[in-house]
Order: C-alpha cells, then structure tokens, then sequence
C-alpha cells in the first residue's frame, strides 16, 4: 500500500500550503520521497492585479531520479495560477527512489496584505554632534504635544521621524548618554511636515582611551588605566600632548628642566626606547621637551611600558612608549588649527574612494621671539622645530588591510655666544636632529583565528653638531627593517604569535676638530686636528615568539603570557645574540581585584656608533632581570593599582678606565651593575561628566656601581619620591579648569670640594667629593594649571586655554650652579612661573 | 643635547648673582712666569708670582709628570712652619737649613724672602731626546698663596721642559692706551664708561713649528687670550660669564670700565700664549665725581 506523503509548497508571495496524499502504485512502506530542491512559481502579473489567490492542486508523476516527469493540474482558482504552478512544478527535484511515484502537491497563492492606511510624517528630524556634525545613533526621542506624548530613537544617520502628530507646539526633549539633555520647541502645522536639525553637545570626559598602561594586546599585561582624550588634552602642563601625560604616571620620573626625557624607573633616558607605530624613533620630543614629535590630533593612543613588557618589544633594558596613530578617519573631512606662544599645527583627516586620509604639519617659530625676551648678555638661542605626518590608509576591506604613513621631524637649535658680532661663526653653536620614515603596513585576516601583518620601513637619521666652523659632529643613519608577526588561535584560550623584529641600518660618523690646545691634564700640550669617519652597517633580525593563554577565554578574567625574543647583532665583527625570556600574569582573582605579575629578561646590545669606532670586537650586551607584582582593584567609581619591581643590572658598558691604546684596547667594558627597585601606586576617580583625577606616586631607590672599586652609588637619575596629582573639573558653559602639583625628590650629585686654578689655560678645575652623587638638590615642587573655555558651533568648535606652568613659583631646583673657583653655589631654578596662552580650533569641511 | 636651551636660559639668566672671576675682592692667584717660559735641562727656572691681597707665596714640586691627580708628598707641619718663618731674620746657616729642608719635601721658594728660582735636572735631558718626548714635557709647580687673615689660595703652573733650538718665549704687552694715548692709571668718573686698549709688543704673538703625531712639521702661530681684573668698577663689554677676550693675530684687545663710586683700585690684564707664556700689567684705576 501506498504510505502518506506530506509535502510543503511555497509560492511565490504565497503562504505553504499542505499537500494531500494519493495512494498509487507506492509500496506502503516507503517514505515519502524528500524534496531537495523547491521552485518557486511567479506570480502571473494579471492574476496579481485582479486580485485573484488560492490554491492550485497538481498530480505530479516523480521518476525514480527524482525528477518529475508529468505534471497535472487537479484544481485552480484561474486566472493563469495553474499554469504557473505547473511550470514551477517541472523543476522541482526529489531524493532518488526505488519506484517512480505519483503524489499531489499544491502551489498556494496568496497576495501580501494591502497596507494599512498611515498617518502621514508630519514630524522629523537629524540629531548630530555639536563641533563634529557627527550623527548620533541611538538618541531618545520624547515629544509632548497635545496631551501626548510620543517617542523615538534616532537610526544609524542619526534620522527619526513621528506620524500623526498632534497639531499645536510640540515640546522635543532628546536624550543620548554623554551628551547634555536638548529640549527644543517645533510647531506642527496641518499639512506640513515638520524637520528639526538637532545638535548635541558633548559632556563631560570619557570618550576614547588614549594613554594605556601596558600594553593593550596583552592580556596578561594590560591594566584597567587608560586615559582619554579629554582628559589628556586637559592636564596641565602637557600643552594638550598625550605623550607627555606619561609624565603624569607611576614610574615616570620627573624630567629636568621640563625636557622631556623619559625616565622610566630610574633607568638612563638613553636605556628606553620610543615608537611610532611599532617604529623606533630617536626622540620623542621635540627641543625643550614641550611638543611630542607626532601631531597630537593624529595620535590614537599611546601604550605606556616602564617595565614588564612583552617579547613585541627589546633591545632595552629601560622602558617603553610606544605611539599608536590613529586608524579611524571621519566620514567628513574634519580639520584642527592650534596655536599657542611656541609653534602652530594644522591638521586634516576624512575619506574619500574607501580610503582614510591624515596630512598634519607643524612649525615653531619661538626663534623669532627669543631675541625680544632675552638680555644681550645671555647668548643668542634660536630653537626650532617642525614635523610632518601623512598616512593614507584602506577603509573598504574587512580581510585584507594596509596603511601608507610617513613622519618626520627635524630640530634645530642656534646657539651665539654674545660677545661677538652676529655672524662671526667662531662661537656659533648648532644642532640638527632629522628623522624621517615611510612605514608601510598590511594585514591580512585567514579567518577567524588567524591573521598575519608585515609592517616594511625606510628609514632616515642624522644628527649634527657644529661649533664654529672647524668643529663638527655628524652622524648618519639610514635604515631599511620589516616587523612581520604571525596570529593564531588554535584554542579559543590560546593564541600563538611568532614574529620577526628586524632592521638593518648603515651608520656613519665624522669628527672633525681642530687642534685645540691644552686639553686634558696637560695645558701646554699641543693640539692636533683631529678628523674621523667612519661607517658600517648592522642587521638585527629579532624573532619571537608570544604564547597568550587565557584560561576562560576572556581577556577581562586574566591570562598569562609566555615569550622568547632573541637580541641578535651582526656587523663587521661578527654576529652576536642573546635570548630573553619573559612571562607575565594576570588574574582577576576577586571581583574588580587583579593580581598581575611578571619577570623577564631584557638585554641591549652596545650602541652602534662603539662599533662604528671599534669593529673589531664584539661588544657585550648589557642586562636587566625585571621582576613585578602588584594588585588592581576597583570599587566605588575608584580604581586602584599598587606594583612593586626590582630590576636587576649586570654587564652595563663603561668606558674602559684602563683604556691607553684606542686602536687596540676595548672602548668600553661591561663592568658596571646596578638594581633599581620600589613601588608604584596609582589611585585614579574614574572618570564622570564634571570630573577626573588621579593621584600617582612612585617610591623608587636606583643604583649603579661602575666596577671602579667606589660600591654603589644613587644613579643620576634617581629621585626616591615622586608624587603626582591631577584633578580636572568642567563647570557650566564648556569651562574646565584643571590642575597638577608635583613634588619630586631632588636628583643626586657630586659635590666638590674646591678648585685648583689652572694658570696657563686660565681656567679652574674643581675637585669633585670622593663620593659620588653624596648630595641631592632640594626637592622639586610646583603646580601647574589649565583654564580653557570652549565654543562649539555646530560644524566646529574653538578652545582658547592658557597653562600656566609653575602657578605657585616654586623654586623648581634642577641643579647647582658653582661661580668660577666653585667656593660659591646657587640653585639653578627651573622654569620660572610661565603662562601660555593658545587656541585650538576644529572644524568639519 | 636637548637639555640646551632651558640650561643656557638658566645660566644666562642667573650667573650674575655669584662673584664674577675678574673682581677682584679676596686672595687670588692670577698668574705665574717662569723665565725662561720654556726650559731645557741644566737650566735654572726663576719664577713670579701675579696675586691679589697675598701675604706670601710658596713653591713647590715634585717633577711630577703633567697631570693634577699625582699627589706629591708634602709634610703639612713643615709647610706650615715655613709660612710662619721670617726669612730675612734667618742667619745664612738656619737659612740653610730651612732650604734644606725645604727641597727635601719639594718647596723652592717661599715669599717674601726666599725667591723661588728652580734648577731643572741635567739628567732630563736622555728622557727628553726620546721620540715619545720629542715634543717635550711639561712639570706642574704648585702655588700657595695666603693672606694675613689666614685664607689660601692655591693654583698651578705648568713649565714646559724641551730640547728645542726655538723655545717659547713669553710674551709681551707694550702698553695700555686711551684714546690711542698710553696711560700709566685709569683716570675716570664716576659713571662715566672709559675705553682702554691693551697693546701687546711687537712679536709677542709667535710662530713656531709642531712636530705632529705622523712626524710631520706643522707651522703654527700663537694666540693671546687676554683677561681682565678689576677690584674697582665692572667691565661694560662683557657679559657676566665672559671676562676675557681672544686676540685675533695683529689685533689689539679693547675693553670698557665703568665705576660707579669714588675710590681707587686696580686694573689688571694678563695675557696667556697657550703655551706656557704669560705676561702681565698692573694700572691703578682712580674713579672721581
């Protein structure tokens, strides 16, 4: 006997339809043959238009193959329905069989539902970013009018409307998180449709987190601290720079004279290293330490490293920063002006052809101003600087994604001794820092789970140094190097990330000096002009290796990183490497409690330019065995970070004191050592619509013995207490005032004991204390403030500030001044009180 | 190199608050001359000392090689007695018994009373005809000087020993001039800026010959630098940091002095060859209303 077979039909624009079941010639065990492909029949456009539904019942003959090979129509309601569903029922095709069968099947007709009659739109509007003309999503729509009251949320345009509204006057109230509530008044008219054009202003600080501390890709590493852009451009004494924010922060020392060398935990500014994107750069300020070498407005974040790092990073033993540009563009191109007492940038980023666009530039021109703010008995200063950003970046594909950017910066600084004419070079100082590079990047995504990205650089360094005519120091250095790095996620709590680190740069170096007298111990030795150059090149291919586990698959709940990075060196004298070890934890052990950790090794070949001078030898690495731990906490709008470290030196490179022979004796010797080691502690408010501030302090001890049998003593940087705290508060019309005190403990240094004096060179030569840095200069303490006002318009917005560095004019001591025979000292006082006025303007094209 | 521009603004703007080098207000040493300026061995060195408020001066050395961190041993108890001797009230045998002394630990001189003139040891002279010394070698004399109210003041000069047919000589300054006129004082008024010249002698700036490092002759020629005292009035053409001023060859050296209160000091300006050379010259200044 024939079994039952039930099938489904689907018209098109039809609901299914049941199909009853004929028994014929059909075994009565065998199932129903499975239809594997269903297809669809038209609508024939006359039955349509008629109005004309229902359903149409067909016989359909099915071979064995599946195909049917006769079809005949039982019943239909006319009207060409039936002709369409047997042409559709032709190509229907079922699972094989044994036998050919016969079922019915039926095709049902049915046209969609007629719409319901609507009110019209009578009330609509765009809700947008004061400043930005950014459109703002998700805004909640609430109008009152007529004793109704209706709602709506904006859409991905930041577009909302309302049907059958009320005549009269309608009360629009919008509502948007971070943003300050709108109320506007629209009069509903019969007849018309009302439009409202409405524009937001944004409140209080959030927004993007810019300063990170650690490193945001580790899981293991990365903290819950991050700073904003509002809240960075709003500390004072940053000028609006992210990158001197980290000046704020646990470990970061205090800079000397506000230069902004980075000091991180102790370390010689020289033992840190800065990025661009994953690039070494030389400097990270411009002269003066006031300007960061990148514009700010093209800064993404900046990830903040003074130890613990990962295996992405090396070659150093201090710390890390490294600048992220930013890889997001507005939709519109958008432009920033800013100028202030020291230089003026512009900057413009925007889309165009499914690309993202970003050209800033920037040039000082405090050169032209010193002249007027200076004595004639103090020497003629002319600093300058400019740099230049440009990136083009591919916005159109989700797999495959590459960037174009190129920077550079390039300082000048004139220094003339007064005592001569202007133009007489004789005493003429100068310095030329350049740097330029065009980085490239590309990332290709396999899936999911894997990715890799190759990031080629060219690269152009040269520093200068000329005093007079016939004195000049002139380094080189052209660099070519690809960071190329692997991302595989074989386990949802595991990802492998091997890389390659590699660089390969050609320095130069020539000395000229002419003969000069009465150098050394010897005043009546003669001088001989002294001229060197010379050049070779280096290739350092780092590879490593990062393993992140994360034990619930979730980077907020911890995880650890596990890598190995090899330190590799290879010149005219041979090749050396070493191999770095580093692991790092972290676990969220309570709920908003962390406790984080890690140890690692860290080793820094010598700098290329010994080897440039002595390329017959090896030189040693210099070491550094970094151990931390601390806890995060947050609760109660609070977040709490308390690390201790100790960081152990060994190898570091002196100069050799036993050195009489330059051509045959090493230049330097890996006899020095040292330890660093304290806590850092960071209590931050996290941050709301009025206010922001945290409190950073850092107690820290670092030591150097450079072998020569004298013990340990205070490194030049040391600076036992650091206390930095920050509290910004944003009154009513767009006011913010906002405020850092500082107190620093002074930096060690040698004292002398008095002086001989020299009679035939006619100078002095003290006689420094047998203990080195057996003094410190008195502590360090000022409080530097920021007002700002800002006016947005609706395309734009101006911010005109004024820091004032140094309110209480607090001595600032940054060393001891001793007068010619050092029987006489005085502080050398910091910045004086120093206000600087600017402006910031913003505007969407 | 990016901690210039903060420094030089600190320097500049805050030197003037500590003592300058060329006022002279206290003990000083200012300068040394040794006759011959360059010596060779068997000769006998005599010895001047240019000082500002010093009651004596005492000699010393112990042919150390160049260099200041060769301590020399000195006995401080005899040293001391020897400040505190009246030479010229010695008997010829206690005098020479206090030089005697004396040599042993160094000291060739004291003054007042016993001028120092040093012998330079024949046998040198093999060490100096080697070619690592070729070029000649220098021996720090030390200087002490201290005043009747008890400070010290110490200094070094260094006398260069060679073989050489040419030796340097000291050099010599001709005369000070207003207005082209030489003066024996600075006559001036208060408040009133007067301009001065110090005219070096004919040849003083010399030229010599360098044996260089790659044996080769090299001729060069001396530059004086010239540097100013005062114990009355400032120096209007300098800045604070600054109290001297490099010659140029064939050039003279011009400065200015302003007193702003009645009174009588002194002037004085020492030129230095660079090469051992020194000469000096004293003017009273005499400010009136």
């Amino acid at each position: 006997m024939l079994g039952g077979l039930l099938l489904a039909a689907l018209a098109l624009g039809a609901e299914p339809a049941e199909v009853p079941l004929q028994q014929e010639g059909v075994p009565e065990a065998l199932a129903a043959p499975e239809l594997l492909h269903f297809e669809p029949a038209l609508y024939p456009a006359a039955a349509e238009a008629a109005g004309v539904e229902g359903d149409v019942l067909l016989r359909l003959t099915v071979a064995e193959t599946g195909e049917v090979v006769a079809v005949e129509v039982v019943s239909g309601p006319g009207a060409g329905l039936e002709e369409a569903a047997a042409e559709a029922a032709r190509a229907l095709r079922f699972a094989p069989m044994p036998v050919s069968v016969v079922l019915e099947f039926r095709y049902g007709f049915e046209l969609a539902p007629a719409p319901v009659a609507e009110a019209p739109v009578n009330l609509s509007g765009r809700v947008r970013e004061r400043g930005t003309a950014m459109p703002l999503p998700g805004a909640d729509i609430e109008v009152e009018v007529g004793g109704q009251t209706l709602s709506a949320v904006t859409d991905e345009e930041g577009r909302w409307s309302l049907r059958g509204v009320p005549l009269g006057v309608a009360q629009v109230r919008v509502l948007r998180g971070g943003y300050d509530p709108l109320d506007e008044a629209a009069e509903v008219v019969a007849g018309e449709a009302t439009a409202l054009d409405l524009w937001m202003r944004s409140r209080g600080y959030g927004g993007d987190e810019i300063v990170v501390i650690g490193h945001r890709e580790d899981p293991a590493t990365v903290t819950r601290h991050s700073i904003s852009v509002e809240e960075v451009q709003r500390v004072p004494g940053t000028f609006g720079d992210p990158v001197r924010v980290v000046q704020s922060l646990p470990g970061a020392a205090r800079a000397p004279f506000g230069t902004g060398l980075l000091i991180l935990r102790g370390a010689n500014p020289e033992d840190s290293r800065v990025y661009v994107d994953g690039v070494e750069v030389p400097i990270v300020f411009h002269l003066g330490g006031y300007r960061s070498v990148v514009n700010s407005a093209l800064i993404d974040s900046v990830d903040y490293m003074p130890g613990g790092y990962g295996v992405r990073y090396g070659r150093a033993t201090g710390g890390v920063v490294d600048i992220q540009s930013k890889d997001t563009y507005p939709e519109r191109f958008t432009g920033t002006w800013r100028t202030d007492l020291l230089d003026s940038s512009a900057f413009v980023a925007g889309q165009t052809g499914g690309l993202g666009v970003a050209v800033g530039v920037r040039r000082s021109y405090i050169d032209a101003f010193i002249p007027f703010l200076v004595s004639d008995e103090t020497p003629t200063i002319k600093p300058r600087w400019a740099d230049y950003q440009a990136k083009v970046e591919s916005l159109a594909s989700e797999r495959d994604h590459w960037s174009l950017f190129a920077f550079g910066f390039q300082d000048y600084l004139f220094v003339q001794s007064p005592d001569l004419e202007s133009g007489e070079a004789g005493s003429a100082l100068s310095t030329v820092y350049q740097t330029h590079r065009v980085v490239g990047a590309w990332q290709h995504v396999f899936s999911d789970t894997a990715s890799a990205s190759v990031q080629p650089m060219v690269g152009y360094d040269d520093v200068q140094l000329a005093l007079g005519t016939e004195a000049e120091i002139k380094t080189v250095a052209e660099r070519i190097g690809a960071r190329a790095e692997l991302s595989w996620r074989p386990d949802p709590r595991l990802t492998v990330r091997p890389g390659l680190d590699s660089s390969l740069y050609r320095s130069s170096i020539s000395f000229a000096f002419p003969a000069v007298g009465g150098l050394g111990d010897d005043p009546l030795a003669e001088g001989e002009a002294l001229r060197l150059e010379s050049d070779g090149w280096t290739f350092a291919p780092d590879p490593f290796v990062d393993l992140q586990w994360t034990p619930t698959g979730e980077a907020d709940d911890g995880g650890v990183n596990l890598g190995l990075r090899g330190v590799t060196m290879w010149n005219k004298a041979g090749l050396s490497a070493s191999l770095d070890p580093r692991l790092a934890f972290r676990w969220a052990a309570t709920p908003g409690g962390s406790v984080k950790g890690g140890s690692g090794l860290y080793h820094q070949p010598p700098d290329a330019f010994v080897a440039l001078f002595d390329d017959t030898r090896l030189y040693s690495y210099e070491r550094a065995w970094s151990t931390e731990l601390g806890w995060e906490q947050s609760a109660y709008g609070l977040s709490a970070d308390a690390t201790a470290f100790y960081k152990d030196l060994s190898g570091i490179l002196i100069s050799n004191p036993a050195l009489e022979d330059p051509a045959t004796d090493p230049l330097v010797v890996p006899i020095g050592s040292g330890r660093v080691y304290g806590t850092e502690l960071l209590l931050r408010r996290d941050p709301t619509d009025h206010f922001f501030g945290w409190v950073s302090y850092t107690l820290s001890r670092s030591e150097r013995d450079d072998g020569d049998g004298d013990g340990a003593y205070a490194y030049d940087f040391d600076q036992t207490h650091i206390l930095t705290a920050v509290a910004s508060y944003r009154f009513p019309y767009e006011l913010d005032l906002s405020g850092r005190f500082q107190y620093v403990t002074g930096t060690p240094f040698t004292p002398y004991q008095g002086a001989t004096y020299q009679i035939d060179a006619g100078r002095w030569t003290p006689i420094p204390s047998d203990d080195r840095n057996s003094a410190r200069n008195a502590p360090y303490w000022a409080l530097d403030m920021r007002l700002s006002k800002v006016w947005t318009f609706k395309r734009g917005s101006v911010e005109a500030f004024v820091d004032v560095l140094n309110a209480l004019h607090g001595l600032n001591p940054e060393g001891t001044l001793y007068n010619y025979d050092y029987t006489e000292s005085r502080v050398i006082e910091g910045l004086p009180l120093i206000p600087s006025p600017g402006f910031q303007a913003e505007f969407t094209f | 190199m990016r901690w210039t521009l903060p420094l030089l603004f600190s320097l500049g703007c805050g030197q003037s608050q500590l003592s300058p080098e060329w006022q002279l207000d206290r003990l000083r040493i200012l300068g040394a001359r040794t006759t011959p300026a360059e010596a060779a061995p068997g000769d006998l060195v005599a010895m001047e000392a240019l000082t500002f408020g010093a009651e004596g001066v005492m000699w010393s050395t112990c042919f150390a090689p160049a260099g200041l961190d060769v301590p020399c041993p000195a006995d401080e108890a005899l040293r001391d007695q020897l400040r505190a001797l009246d030479w010229a009230a010695l008997s010829e045998e206690e005098r020479a018994d206090w030089v005697g002394l004396a040599v042993a630990d160094g000291v060739f001189g004291v003054q007042p009373g016993w001028d120092p003139v040093l012998p330079i040891p024949a046998e040198l002279a093999q060490a100096l005809a080697t070619p690592e010394l070729s070029g000649g070698l220098s021996v720090a004399v030390a200087l002490e000087a201290w005043s009747a109210a008890g400070d010290r003041e110490y200094a070094t000069k260094f006398l260069r020993l060679s073989l050489s047919q040419a030796p340097n000589l000291n050099p010599s300054l001709a005369a000070v001039t207003v207005e082209d006129q030489p003066v024996s004082a600075l006559n001036l008024r208060v408040g009133e800026p007067l301009v001065f010249t110090v005219v070096p002698a004919e040849g003083a700036e010399e030229s010599y010959t360098y044996l260089n490092s790659e044996g080769t002759e090299e001729l060069r020629d001396e530059h004086l630098e010239l540097r100013f005292y005062a114990s009355l009035g400032d120096f209007g053409r300098f800045g604070p940091a600054f109290n001297h001023d490099v010659w140029n060859p064939g050039e003279t050296a011009e400065q200015e002095l302003v007193v702003d209160e009645v009174g009588e000091g002194e002037l004085i300006a020492v030129a230095l060859d660079g090469r051992g050379g020194v000469d000096w010259v004293r003017l009273p200044v005499i400010a009136e209303p």
